[in-house]
């Protein structure tokens, strides 16, 4: 073979598994992607039982339902609408009520997502101000130890 | 007085990366061998200077010196010594400035040790290393200084978020970032290539060490950030798909490119335009990648920083460096003189088949990482592509490329016999043959399992007769393999442990895939549990005090067939000065498998929600990319990569590294890190 | 000044690095490092003949085609040149202009020279009611961690506890208090708050158990027998809680904080029973009828004063406010307490008895004129001028 018909053997065959390549990503993108949804969207669009979803919004209020064998329901608002959300295992260190959340899985056919994902944002620092007053009086006490 | 001074150094680091930019690169244009002699010292000043700046800023850290921005936000007093130095690179300003510190430790690195470089192509190197080192110091000192101060001073920091207050923290970043940063060199050396317009194989030995060097750290870095998540995070999943491992991992995939395409360059003198190209990508990617993890432009658990100023910022230095690069490649490339010839069915071709797949592979990541931003770009929706997209399109890829790996070894440079090398694999093929049927016959049906056992064994098995065929195991008297082992060159010890670390890996991540054990449960003292063979039972809870938080551990004796084993205490720790809690898992090892149980919150009636693993052979995962590394690390002990060969009468002892310098007349020992 | 000595050593050395190189007097020309290359390269292709990888023509194909590389790279030495003299002083004239101008001018823009290090070690020791709060918390933490036989440490946790709303360690800590240094009123009151609101003001059986103790300690204490007439009510038992109700309205003076409260939660009693007589049915007087559906859950009938604000909390909010104005008037207390006392009755909407406090107040801060100045500005920002 010649220098340039080994060269164009070369591009065809790559052309080719870059071909494979992008026919496959194709497809897989348009079956494997998961949409990201605010409550307000699932009221509004009413997503099919089986489609994999994500859920951001906050944990509601209140909503918070810990049943046997960690079996976790609560529900997830942007203030405007909720979406009921269950979930098997432990949920994640900043899980809290009133906190940002993000749940993945499906609805069930009764509209609840159940989310095998659930992802916690949080960033808060609360803190009363007769509280901090309050401390500062504690911090005078050192306990027997540090007064010897 | 020290902040300051730290703050001046980076600022001088700066003015000297100015001056090495441009000195240097008009030494080599006008043939002028003192402006070209000012690189190193420069790059070597820089290096000096940096370090000054982040000792510095260690050292408030350590001291608690808040009036250092940096340190009233991710520090504070009352935190352990360990974390008060690890902090210092948990967070972006910090991490920026170890980013520099180690692009600088390379750039100090080739001074050193490219001694016997071409004068041209070490001040063009330098030159490009210093256009890189001043785009960050400035995006340091404008965007995100990490000696910014304030007066008056607070009187307490915020403190380190506590799930980044982990000894994986204290080795990964740094790890991942002498993997990223690492890359820079061959970039260098690429973009000096096409300023020069000369290109030979010469050039490919050079670039080989180094950019294996970066892909020992970068595999060790990715490879330590799994095993973090996979402890820490207390999902017990290892591999996420997510933005930022995505980031990490392409440009391992495209490194791991740029290391086989640099062999054919150096061997054959083929292949120079395309290793080029992948020198320039695979740093692209790397720069690609610190702008996702730092502009924080995709969602992330593990973005930090959440700043449109400093995305636009490292937005421009990505265009500026990637486009730049690229158009000098399209301007000067074709003026390259072309490579030479081999057939497709030789080493050169598994390569280069090895390097399509490898970039193909890395394409799809890309895609699948971009795609989410391109789309809400479009279209303004938000979407998710997850483990799905990546486990199916990249996972057929690769799995195509695995299946070829201990072919490719077997054939000869130029022009080579599939046949015969296949048969000369007959053994591993049937090895991984059996493998799979046992796998296969017991649990009918998963056929996927099966197969890729199959695959694990054929790689690993492959790397074991492609050595053995090396050294004529049982084909010559045993001490005459013992004695072609010994001499059998470091590349090729390398590659045999690195193929049969990728063997390793894939074994782990199909046995735990298929075999993992999951229970979710609540458990109340005295509860027993089987899972994988063994009787986990929680015993009860221990509050504990730590040093900056309290717990509250449970304890589990794990017992099998009634005879207690070990005992676990996972944990649910209080931070007070941030109010959150983190979970601690606890993980024990049996032989490569491990039980993993991490603990969640207690409810009212006094059962604590548990959740428990059994991961066979999970560990080879980890395990098989620390192998992968070793061969790396043969690899660069290699005397023939050294850069130039060590004449002993030259009285030449900076080739050496170590403490104290060494007799130049020595004779040439392995030396490691050229 | 040292600073600025450092900084010119440091601008300077960084000056000579660059002008050194390119005013040294001979430069030695690196070798040509190809040449290595090609030759490590004719013994890998006799190791690859030696193991049978390629045959003997391929072998000597390959020799062939190093040596011409090798050949080639030894024609194509590099030649080094020199710049003329002038052009290397314009080189150093740049580098002594630039590098100091460029460090000095940034510096100046960002820089902080003026401010000292603040290592926390060195820094004066800092004043308690300066810390932040989540230090002192820590502080507490690793105190109670250290001393936990120590029961005064519990009983300033307690309270602190309670209120950032880490109830389970307040429960604890009033716990640990009465164990370490014997029940009191004080602490069995406090624990009987922390058990309410871990139980989301629910007067619990345990609770009851807790306020009963302290009646024990101090027969009549005023704010365990209201505790206990809320802790009825909630059961529906409405008689009872209206004749407990009743006895503390008539036992207390006036002007005492405990008055409103009582008599706002006896009037919310009778009303429910009023309300749960009324639809005919005579055994209202333990339980309002199922199907009434006016006053919401049964257990606690008397106390839906409010639809939105839980009204449990709400006596609970006012328990605190009796117990701080006890504490005042027992003890006297700072500006920002008193203060405080103002601002719950303003926000309680009882006008009169935040009167008589500001009254009460001045009276008690006449003899510091600094107090009494901090406590009409505390008025001041209250919209609440004497």
């Amino acid at each position: 073979m010649t220098r340039k018909q080994r060269r164009l053997t070369l591009i065809a065959v790559a052309g080719l598994v870059v071909a494979a390549a992008g026919a496959l990503v194709l497809y897989a993108l348009t079956d494997k992607i998961v949409f990201f949804n605010s409550p307000s969207d699932i009221v509004a669009k009413h997503p099919q039982p089986g489609i994999r979803i994500r859920l951001g919004g906050l944990v509601k209020e209140g909503s918070v339902e810990r049943g046997a064998d960690a079996h976790v329901a609560f529900e997830v608002t942007d203030t405007v609408a909720s979406v009921p959300v269950t979930y098997v295992g432990i949920l994640p260190d900043l899980f809290r009520e009133g906190q940002g959340v993000v749940a993945e899985g499906a609805f069930d056919a009764s509209g609840k997502l159940v989310a095998d994902t659930v992802l916690a944002k949080h960033d808060e620092r609360y803190m009363p101000k007769e509280v901090a007053d309050a401390l500062k009086k504690s911090g005078e006490w050192r306990g027997k130890t540090a007064a010897k | 007085m020290v902040v300051e001074i730290g703050h001046f150094a980076l600022v001088l680091a700066f003015a000297l990366a100015l001056v090495q930019s441009v000195a240097p690169i008009w030494g080599s244009r006008t043939g002028d061998i003192r402006l070209m002699a000012t690189a190193a010292p420069s790059a070597l000043g820089q290096l000096l200077f940096v370090a000054i700046a982040a000792a510095a800023l260690v050292h408030a850290h350590v001291v608690s010196d808040f009036s250092v921005v940096n340190v009233v936000e991710n520090s504070h007093s009352l935190k352990p010594l360990l974390y008060k130095i690890t902090g210092v690179w948990g967070n972006h300003e910090g991490s920026m400035l170890l980013w520099v510190l180690i692009l600088a430790l390379f750039g100090g690195l080739v001074a050193l040790f490219g001694a016997n470089l071409p004068a041209s192509l070490k001040a063009n190197v330098l030159a490009v290393q210093a256009w890189i080192a001043s785009a960050f110091y400035l995006f340091i000192l404008c965007t995100s200084n990490p000696f910014a101060r304030i007066s008056p001073a607070p009187l307490e920091g915020n403190d380190l978020n506590p799930v980044l207050q982990d000894i994986g923290l204290a080795i990964h970043p740094p790890l991942l970032y002498l993997g990223y940063v690492g890359f820079s060199i061959a970039f260098s050396f690429a973009v000096a290539a096409l300023i020069d317009g000369r290109i030979d194989a010469a050039w490919a030995r050079w670039v080989r060490p180094w950019s294996l060097a970066a892909w020992i750290f970068l595999t060790l870095g990715i490879a330590m950030g799994s095993y973090w998540a996979y402890y820490e995070l207390g999902w017990g999943g290892w591999w996420f798909w997510d933005p930022v491992e995505n980031a990490s991992f392409m440009p391992w995939l495209a490194g791991t490119a740029l290391l086989h395409s640099a062999v054919v360059m150096e061997k054959r003198d083929a292949l120079k335009i395309w290793t080029i190209l992948l020198a320039i990508l695979t740093f692209s990617l790397s720069l690609l990648g610190t702008f996702l993890v730092r502009s924080g432009v995709l969602t992330s658990v593990h973005a930090f920083a959440t700043d449109p100023e400093r995305g636009v910022f490292i937005l421009g230095i990505l265009c500026l460096f990637i486009g730049g690069s690229l158009t000098l490649f399209a301007w000067r490339a074709p003026g390259l003189k072309p490579g030479g010839l081999f057939a497709p069915i030789s080493r050169e071709g598994a390569l280069v088949f090895n390097n399509l797949f490898l970039t193909v592979g890395c394409a799809i990541v890309l895609v699948g990482t971009l795609y989410p931003l391109l789309y809400e770009m479009a279209t303004g929706a938000k979407i998710t592509v997850g483990p799905p997209f990546f486990n199916l399109v990249f996972g057929a890829f690769i799995a195509v490329l695995l299946v070829a790996v201990p072919l490719g070894p077997m054939l000869a440079w130029k022009r080579g016999d599939l046949l015969a090398a296949a048969e000369r694999l007959w053994l591993a093929l049937a090895l991984a043959a059996i493998a799979a049927a046992a796998v296969w016959w017991p649990s009918t049906g998963a056929i996927l399992t099966a197969l890729g056992v199959g695959l694990a064994v054929w790689v690993m098995a492959g790397a074991v007769v492609e050595w053995a065929a090396r050294i004529k195991l049982f084909r010559a008297p045993l001490a005459d393999s013992l004695s072609r082992a010994r001499g059998l060159p470091g590349a090729a010890w390398g590659m045999t442990f690195a193929h049969f670390g990728i063997g390793m890996v894939i074994l782990g991540i199909v046995s735990e895939t298929s075999w993992n054990e999951e229970r979710i449960l609540a458990m109340k003292p005295g509860e027993v549990v089987t899972i994988g063979g063994y009787q986990v039972k929680l015993d009860g809870m221990i509050p504990r005090q730590g040093e900056n938080f309290s717990e509250e551990a449970a304890h589990f004796s794990i017992r099998r067939g009634g005879v207690q084993v070990t005992f676990l205490e996972p944990s649910r720790r209080m931070f007070a000065t941030r109010r959150t809690a983190t979970s601690e898992t606890a993980i024990a090892t049996f032989g490569f498998s491990q039980l993993y149980i991490a603990l969640g919150e207690t409810d009212k009636t006094g059962a604590s929600a548990v959740r428990l693993y059994w991961k066979p052979l999970v560990t080879l995962i980890w395990l098989g990319a620390v192998v992968m590394a070793f061969g790396g690390l043969c690899s660069l002990l290699d005397r023939r990569l050294r850069v130039g060969a060590p004449v002993p009468a030259r009285k030449a002892g900076s080739k050496h590294v170590g403490p104290g310098n060494i007799d130049p007349g020595a004779p040439a020992a392995p030396v490691a890190a050229e | 000044m040292v600073l600025w000595i450092l900084f010119a050593v440091m601008t300077a050395a960084a000056a000579l690095i660059v002008i050194v190189p390119l005013n040294r007097a001979r430069v030695r020309a690196a070798p040509n490092a190809e040449i290595d290359v090609y030759a490590d390269q004719l013994d890998e292709v006799e190791r690859d003949r030696e193991r049978g990888l390629i045959g003997e023509r391929e072998a000597e194909a390959a020799r062939v085609e190093i040596a011409r590389r090798l050949i080639r790279a030894d024609r194509v030495g590099p030649v080094p040149a020199e710049l003329g003299r002038k052009t290397r002083s314009v080189a150093s004239f740049a580098a002594i202009v630039v590098i100091p101008a460029v460090a000095l001018g940034l510096y100046s823009l960002i820089g902080s020279p003026g401010l000292p290090d603040q290592p926390l070690a060195s820094r004066p020791a800092v004043p308690l009611d300066q810390r932040s709060p989540e230090a002192l918390i820590a502080m507490l933490d690793a105190q109670l961690a250290k001393n936990p036989d120590d029961a005064h440490g519990w009983d300033i946790a307690g309270p602190i506890y309670f209120r950032i709303g880490r109830l389970e360690d307040a429960t604890k800590a009033f716990a640990n208090a009465i164990r370490l240094g014997g029940p009191n009123p004080q602490r069995e009151i406090g624990l009987g708050q922390a058990l309410m609101a871990a139980a989301n003001g629910k007067v619990t059986p345990e609770a009851k158990a807790v306020f009963e103790a302290a009646l024990k300690l101090e027969p009549g204490l005023p704010l365990a027998r209201m505790y206990l007439a809320l802790g009825l009510s909630q059961d529906g038992r409405l008689a009872e809680s209206a004749a407990a109700w009743k006895a503390l309205v008539a036992e207390a003076k006036p002007g005492d904080p405990l008055l409103y409260p009582a008599k706002r939660e006896l009037a919310a009693v009778e009303a429910a029973i009023a309300r749960a007589a009324n639809p005919a049915s005579p055994a209202a007087d333990t339980k309002p009828p199922a199907n009434q559906p006016a006053p919401a859950p049964a257990s606690e009938p008397a106390l839906t004063g409010d639809a939105t604000a839980p009204p449990n909390s709400d006596t609970m909010i006012e328990g605190m406010v009796v117990r701080l104005a006890d504490r005042l008037d027992r003890d006297g207390g700072s500006a920002e307490d008193w203060g405080k006392l103002v601002r719950s009755y303003l926000v309680l909407g009882r006008q009169d008895d935040a009167k008589t406090t500001v009254d009460k107040a001045h009276g008690a801060l006449a003899k510091d004129p600094a107090a009494l100045a901090a406590f009409d500005a505390i008025l001041k920002d209250l919209g609440a001028a004497p």
